[in-house]
């Protein structure tokens, strides 16, 4: 059996984090790429490669970003989410764990890009922690609220608005 | 740098943050400008949402399909504006009928409403299915509920209520049993209306591909269908699954791989027979439920062979095996080479045999009537012949299908036994049905509504609904027939009896000659009053159950049964009966049973779910009250 190779993850900015294989396989994305890259036990390895390590790179995803992920994959590296992302339908109206929401406690734009990373390294549970903490913060909102947290600008002539909130008064009432 | 906007955030994010929103919320942001207007008004975040509450509108039980039925040009978000109004307009209407008041409101403001309520009642069978998730949710049927929250993409993992979901769903629905009484009325009548229909089809020719189809729509009588359909769903999808999964060798006979079919579909069944606490096991009379092919899917009933043979075929079918199988009401026959074999499937496993180890009766092919045949073999020429004999054939077992069955609820009884004794010179009656209460609900409540299909078979085979009567339409004829019901609530007699029912005098003057008889009764009548909507535990029959009717004997037939009661039963103070009033019982899926005051405790465990998956509760009463511990009637606030 060949040893343990370490795992090296490149980020956008060029920074290197060294983690466990058990991390990094939170991302399902990673996990595909090292079945790929890693022999499976008994076969031959090939000899083209550097031998002690194995680098990932993540062009999408800056250090800074990446310490976050990392530091949420290392949290639940020892929990084994269903990976049927198909029952999730159930855990939809579930509460968002204290601990993420605790983690996710960061400024917007961080949010965001954690949001943006998780989905391109294929992290569902915590792709789903932060669509929650999302909607969680449009909730219950006005449109004018809405656009005050957010920075949105509005674009609409009030004709405009106005047309659109008559077409939608159908849903004020149930 | 450019700083991260939420606007910046791609659609399918988007999918996934609309999903945790209500569409207040999305509406909120549609409006702050117009990128988040296109957004939120994008097919990706309304297309989860419509398929999530509308599912049964657009699922076709025939080609095991769920396709949305959007109009041209339509998006999803308007289809999902048109259904929410269309579930507004049924709403209003099951509104209008329980505020259908003839004490109150004029004569022309009754004709009125009446027809008013007519109108839209048949607008709501004309589009039935599209009405059908509302009044799903509506009549909440308790496992419609469970198949929401166990998501919507998998009806392969729609499960059974089970005793946790229950008692959580059960305050959700009390508080409006009248509402679910109408919803539930309206559901069952729309379904036969289907059944009719598609009776009318067979006759004209529109034939389904194969018998196990008519089957199914035989089981529109069940009044679990739609939880039931998506069952079938999941065990067709899981045994085609894994059959085409299946590694089979290269030069494998089709009749190997039929056998191979056969065995996995009933794995599967046998899995979902485990997964139901079967609590009628004592129960050895077959009732229509279990002829139902629905209940043989989801593994509640045996089956009967042709209801299997049935399956087989259509799966061999789904598998272009068909060529090689026929059935007949007793056994499949595969074509293996040269020769003939005969698999024979009973309760427990099959049997695969020679022809010389088949008594002949058992091998007639084809099936029943002469030239029919499930599967397509005909040459072109006899091939309106084969349509003219499959009619035929789908024509006789459409009608004969429930022949010679009782339901479990019908008749003012279940497949429970009544038993009338003499305990102590005084009748009374019990029920037995197994040593389980409530079990079999949590399992598969519902019951075949056999009254319905008698109706519906007298339709049918004398002619009254062909093809000249559904041209005109008639709304009174229609609502006559399917509206019963809904009738029946708007109909005066009802309310007066009860009516009287609450007003009459509550003391009874006991006029009994034994002295300790006075005694006793005196004790338990002190102990405690019982009135209408108390729920109480019967002793003799084991059982929790409502108390729907009290009256002063059974003189006559007639009025035991239950809202046919009327005022006259009250014309005296004498109890014929050993002085004690009778109290008639709602026991759910018991049936009904009548029984003196000595057999009845007052229950106050509020342990009513059982009793509360029955839509026709709603009938008499408006919710339970946890405070009073008795179920409410529903006209109380006219009283």
């Amino acid at each position: 059996m060949t040893a343990e190779r370490s795992i090296v993850i490149i980020t956008s900015d060029n920074d290197r984090f060294n983690v466990e294989r058990k991390v990094a396989e939170k991302s399902l994305l990673i996990k595909n790429m090292l079945k790929n890259l890693l022999p499976a036990e008994g076969e031959e390895e090939s000899d083209d490669e550097d031998q002690d390590t194995i680098e990932v790179p993540t062009q999408n995803v800056r250090s800074a970003v990446m310490k976050n992920i990392l530091e949420w994959c290392e949290h639940y590296k020892n929990t084994d989410f269903p990976d049927d992302d198909q029952e999730d339908d159930s855990k939809k109206s579930a509460p968002i764990d204290p601990w993420d929401k605790n983690f996710l406690n960061v400024d917007q734009e961080m949010l965001y890009e954690i949001i943006l990373a998780a989905n391109y390294l294929n992290i569902k549970p915590l792709l789903n922690a932060g669509c929650k903490i999302v909607a969680e913060m449009i909730r219950g909102k006005s449109p004018e609220e809405i656009r005050k947290t957010f920075n949105i600008v509005n674009d609409f002539t009030p004709e405009e608005e106005a047309a659109i909130r008559r077409e939608n008064e159908w849903a004020e009432d149930r | 740098m450019h700083t991260l906007l939420l606007a910046d955030l791609p659609l399918e994010i988007w999918v996934k943050i609309s999903a945790n929103l209500d569409r207040t919320d999305i509406f909120s942001l549609a409006l702050t400008n117009h990128q988040f207007h296109r957004t939120m008004t994008s097919d990706s975040v309304w297309w989860p949402k419509i398929r999530k509450s509308w599912y049964m509108s657009d699922y076709n039980p025939i080609s095991l399909v769920y396709k949305k039925k959007l109009k041209s040009n339509e998006s999803c978000f308007h289809y999902f504006r048109r259904k929410k109004n269309e579930d507004k307009f049924l709403r209003s209407l099951i509104t209008d009928i329980l505020n259908y008041s003839p004490f109150t409101d004029t004569e022309s403001q009754t004709k009125q409403k009446e027809s008013d309520i007519q109108s839209k009642i048949l607008l709501v069978y004309q589009n039935f299915d599209s009405f059908v998730p509302c009044l799903l949710s509506e009549s909440l049927h308790i496992t419609s509920s469970i198949y929401v929250s166990s998501g919507s993409t998998t009806v392969g993992n729609a499960r059974f209520a089970l005793a946790d979901d229950f008692i959580r769903l059960q305050k959700k629905r009390n508080t409006k049993l009248d509402r679910i009484y109408v919803a539930s009325s309206i559901l069952e009548a729309g379904k036969l209306w289907k059944c009719l229909n598609f009776y009318k089809q067979l006759q004209m020719g529109d034939l389904p591909d194969d018998l196990e189809s008519v089957f199914v729509q035989l089981s529109l009588l069940d009044s679990r269908y739609y939880e039931l359909i998506l069952q079938r769903h999941a065990v067709i999808k899981t045994v085609i699954y894994n059959f085409n999964t299946y590694n089979f060798e290269e030069n494998t006979k089709p009749a190997e791989k039929i056998l191979a079919l056969v065995t996995i579909l009933h794995r599967v069944i046998e899995t979902n027979r485990r997964r139901i606490l079967r609590y009628e096991r004592n129960v050895s009379k077959a009732t229509v439920e279990d002829l139902s092919i629905l209940r043989y899917y989801c593994g509640d009933s045996e089956g009967s062979p042709l209801v299997k043979n049935a399956v087989v075929a259509k799966l061999c079918q789904m598998v272009g095996l068909d060529k090689y199988v026929d059935i007949n009401e007793w056994c499949i026959r595969i074509k293996d080479g040269n020769r003939y074999l005969y698999l024979l499937i009973d309760e427990r496993q099959m049997y695969l045999k020679r022809e010389d180890q088949v008594p002949e009766i058992l091998r007639i092919f084809p099936m029943n009537d002469p030239g029919s045949s499930m599967v397509h073999h005909h040459s072109t020429n006899d091939n309106a012949l084969g349509i003219e004999s499959r009619k035929s054939l789908y024509l006789s077992k459409f009608l004969s299908f429930y022949d010679g069955f009782q339901s479990r609820l019908d008749d003012l009884r279940g497949a429970d036994q009544i038993i009338y004794q003499m305990r102590n010179e005084e009748k009374i009656v019990t029920v037995h049905r197994g040593d389980h209460i409530q079990g079999q609900i949590l399992g598969c409540g519902g019951y075949v509504n056999i009254k319905a299909w008698h109706v519906l078979h007298m339709l049918m085979t004398n002619r009254i609904y062909n093809e000249e009567s559904s041209k005109k339409n008639t709304i009174l004829d229609f609502a006559s027939i399917f509206n019963f019901p809904i009738l029946q609530i708007l109909s005066v007699t009802i309310p007066v009896s009860f009516k009287a029912l609450y007003l009459r005098d509550i003391s009874y003057d006991l006029k009994i000659s034994e002295l300790e008889k006075l005694q006793e009764m005196d004790i338990l009548w002190e102990a405690e009053q019982l009135s209408v909507g108390d729920v109480v535990w019967s002793d003799a029959s084991q059982a929790r159950g409502i108390i729907v009717e009290i009256c002063d004997s059974f003189e006559d037939d007639q009025q035991r049964k239950i809202g046919l009661f009327t005022a006259t039963s009250y014309k005296g103070r004498n109890c014929s009966l050993k002085g004690s009033p009778l109290y008639t019982i709602f026991f759910g899926a018991y049936g009904y049973a009548t029984f003196s005051r000595q057999y009845l405790k007052k229950d106050k465990t509020d342990r009513v779910e059982g009793l509360l998956v029955y839509d026709v509760v709603g009938r008499w009463f408006s919710h339970y009250d946890y405070e009073e511990h008795k179920f409410s009637y529903r006209h109380g606030a006219n009283l």
